[in-house]
């Protein structure tokens, strides 16, 4: 019992106050790091240093970079929808933030204990689509729409498997709270399941095409479309539309890592926010190096990519975590492998494997 | 049939150990002592090869070149003179230069007579493009191009205008920046002094 | 935390988020220069001069994608229930789930064969 008596009200609102200052204050400081983090990464794999001036080890760059965007001047084109291209960047960073808010970083630290928090992960995330076609929108620039045409055309291709394999979650632990999945991995962490591997893998390369990111980033394609959706953009509005990939990555990696690598849980010596951490980092760092060795998708491979090998794979993998689940030990096991691999060949074959030279089309046969 | 896929994964081995090749071989090259000659360029197979161009730097070959300079006989950090200066004024590497950025005032005696010395020479920096003709054409060996290529400045016209007080150099420095062309003029010179007294002695 | 206080604190986290890239905007509008002019202000193209709408027609198929889209994403929406109690509805709940997907996915495979997924023309 405190000395002073808060009245009910304050009560209840000064922890979510305080929640909400934590998040909005530590993400954008996370996503400035993630840059140098991406960076030195990139650099390392290229043979280079990369940042290394500006502080000891580059550590400063990211402040003199926002300093940078701060200084730069704000254009906007004359054809311009201002209240589109004004918003576009605002609403892009604002669902990246909300993405923080139902992620548990330890054993019951988070923001919003939301029942549904997976599926609230998956909706808000994928509202970002709409702010990138608003910038592109009111630009009114023909790079930026083509650009976030592609988007639009890509993300509701990723949406897909990336739902479908995040389905099998569920139906394993039983709950869509992310704590509740959490806890349901206590037992064992889902990627050493072959459904959970599988799943995993879907999660990570869909969620890279949904967050844009290379080699899938085809609505920025700086190679064939200027810029993409942010063609028009400059100074600190053309920054936010980079935090909020940032934002995005960082919580598809704590999201991967919550799903699949056993969020919090971890041997006893380290407590559970620092093992989030590093598994989140962990994965962030191979997203990272994926940038670093792939290149871009063309958009016909791309969608390929996306219907005819992981929409598949990820239905199949359905019916593996249902294999898996009840036919307990090395049947199941072996069945749900068996399943991922085999659909896995068998649509890379349909679609890679050089066609015939006279195609075999069902419309000309009958 | 083809197994898809695997290239990708081979990709990611790669780039992988490039990775961790800039760090490992950085470790190497601190605790492993240099080799003789180049210690930069002899270790970039592998690793970071990024030149941190200040701090580090890459050595000059001798033939690399910049803009001219005139040549005096004597040390580093002493003043030119009319007694050490090379030059004769003669103007050929005005002559010969494409751009004509050379501009030679010829030196005049007490009494107003022209004296085989320079009096002032320049060259304008912005216009020369660093061919080496002048170089190449003095018969005096007076004129030969530098190494200094750190050139930037602030304020272009007029400090770009090289007078013959910044283009003098001594032969010591020249010899230090080119040793092989210096080793080859002294023994031509060498050569020419004997082939002369040895004419002399013939002729009495 | 109850359910409605979840959502209450959803809703205050949209207007304090608002916050984080507004602030910058409106700092950026205070201390970066701003100095239009009829070229810079213009479309960018390369350089080359703008012609015509940037609003203009694009290929159908975007549009075959988004259907494709809406079929799956609404099975989806189907699916997230009945994966969480899908413990406990056994085999009879797998059946009848596996039918609805069967279904689908015989359309996948006719839409594959259709050449729907091709996206070069």
């Amino acid at each position: 019992m405190g000395i002073v008596t808060w009245p009910a009200w304050l009560e209840t609102l000064l922890p979510m106050v305080v929640k909400i200052t934590i998040i909005l204050a530590l993400a954008p400081v996370g996503m400035m790091y993630l840059t140098w983090f991406e960076r030195k990464v990139v650099a390392r794999i290229q043979d280079r240093f990369g940042p290394n001036r500006v502080g000891p080890y580059g550590l400063l760059q990211p402040l003199a970079d926002g300093i940078k965007m701060v200084t730069k001047e704000d254009l906007i084109p004359d054809g311009a929808d201002r209240l589109c291209h004004f918003l576009a960047p605002i609403l892009i960073v604002v669902p990246a933030l909300y993405l923080f808010t139902v992620l548990p970083f330890g054993e019951g630290i988070v923001a919003v204990p939301l029942v549904t928090g997976l599926l609230f992960f998956v909706a808000i995330g994928s509202t970002e689509a709409l702010a990138l076609f608003m910038a592109a929108w009111g630009s009114r620039n023909k790079f930026a729409l083509l650009g976030a045409l592609r988007n639009a055309a890509q993300v509701i291709a990723y949406e897909v498997p990336v739902v479908l394999a995040l389905a099998a979650v569920p139906m394993i632990a039983g709950s869509l709270n992310l704590n509740e999945i959490v806890r349901a991995q206590s037992g064992g962490w889902f990627v050493a399941t072959p459904w959970g591997f599988t799943a995993a893998l879907l999660v990570t390369l869909g969620g890279l095409a949904e967050v844009n990111r290379t080699p899938f980033d085809l609505a920025e394609a700086e190679s064939e479309l200027v810029g993409g959706f942010h063609t028009e953009y400059s100074g600190m509005k053309f920054a936010l539309f980079y935090m909020a990939e940032f934002l995005s990555t960082l919580a598809l990696g704590a999201l991967v890592a919550v799903l699949f690598l056993g969020g919090w849980l971890g041997p006893k010596f380290l407590p559970g926010p620092v093992w989030m951490g590093l598994k989140t980092m962990a994965l962030v760092f191979v997203m990272v190096w994926i940038r670093g060795t792939w290149p871009r998708f063309r958009i016909d491979q791309l969608m390929g990519l996306a219907w005819k090998v992981m929409v598949p794979l990820a239905l199949a993998n359905l019916l593996g975590a249902a294999l898996w689940s009840f036919c307990p030990g090395a049947a199941g096991w072996l069945a749900s492998a068996a399943l991922s691999v085999a659909v896995f060949l068998v649509t890379t074959q349909l679609w890679l494997a050089p066609k015939p030279k006279t195609p075999t089309h069902w419309a000309g046969k009958y | 049939m083809r197994l898809y896929g695997l290239e990708l994964l081979r990709g990611l081995t790669i780039t992988l150990g490039h990775f961790i090749a800039s760090y490992t071989v950085g470790i190497r090259r601190r605790f492993s002592r240099a080799p003789a000659g180049d210690p930069i360029a002899a270790q970039r197979r592998e690793g970071i090869f990024t030149v941190q161009y200040p701090e580090e730097q890459k050595p000059i070959p001798e033939r690399f070149r910049v803009l001219p300079v005139l040549i005096f006989d004597g040390k580093e950090g002493e003043r030119w003179s009319e007694n050490t200066e090379r030059c004769t004024a003669c103007g050929i590497c005005a002559k010969v230069c494409p751009p004509q950025c050379i501009w030679i005032e010829q030196a005049k005696s007490a009494e107003g007579k022209p004296v085989p010395k320079a009096g002032n020479f320049y060259i304008d920096a912005d216009v020369c493009m660093n061919c080496g003709l002048c170089a190449e054409f003095c018969p005096f060996d007076a004129i030969k191009m530098d190494h200094n290529f750190e050139l930037s400045v602030t304020e272009r016209t007029n400090t770009n205008l090289f007078d013959i007080n910044r283009l003098h150099v001594s032969t010591e420095y020249y010899a230090r920046t080119h040793p092989v062309a210096w080793g080859e003029e002294q023994a031509r010179k060498e050569a020419e002094a004997q082939r002369r007294a040895a004419a002399k002695k013939a002729t009495p | 935390m109850t359910d409605s206080l979840n959502h209450l604190f959803l809703g205050i986290f949209f207007v304090a988020a608002l916050v984080v890239p507004a602030l910058p905007i409106v700092l950026a509008r205070f201390i970066a220069p701003k100095r239009p002019g009829p070229v810079k202000n213009e479309v960018y193209e390369c350089g080359v001069e703008a012609k015509g709408d940037s609003w203009i027609q694009f290929r159908i198929q975007y549009v075959t994608f988004a259907i494709l889209f809406v079929i799956f994403d609404v099975e989806a929406l189907f699916l997230f229930p009945w994966a969480v109690v899908f413990k406990g509805a056994g085999w009879a709940g797998l059946a009848a789930m596996g039918l609805f997907i069967g279904i689908l996915t015989v359309g996948l495979i006719y839409a594959w064969q259709e050449g729907l997924l091709e996206w070069e023309s």
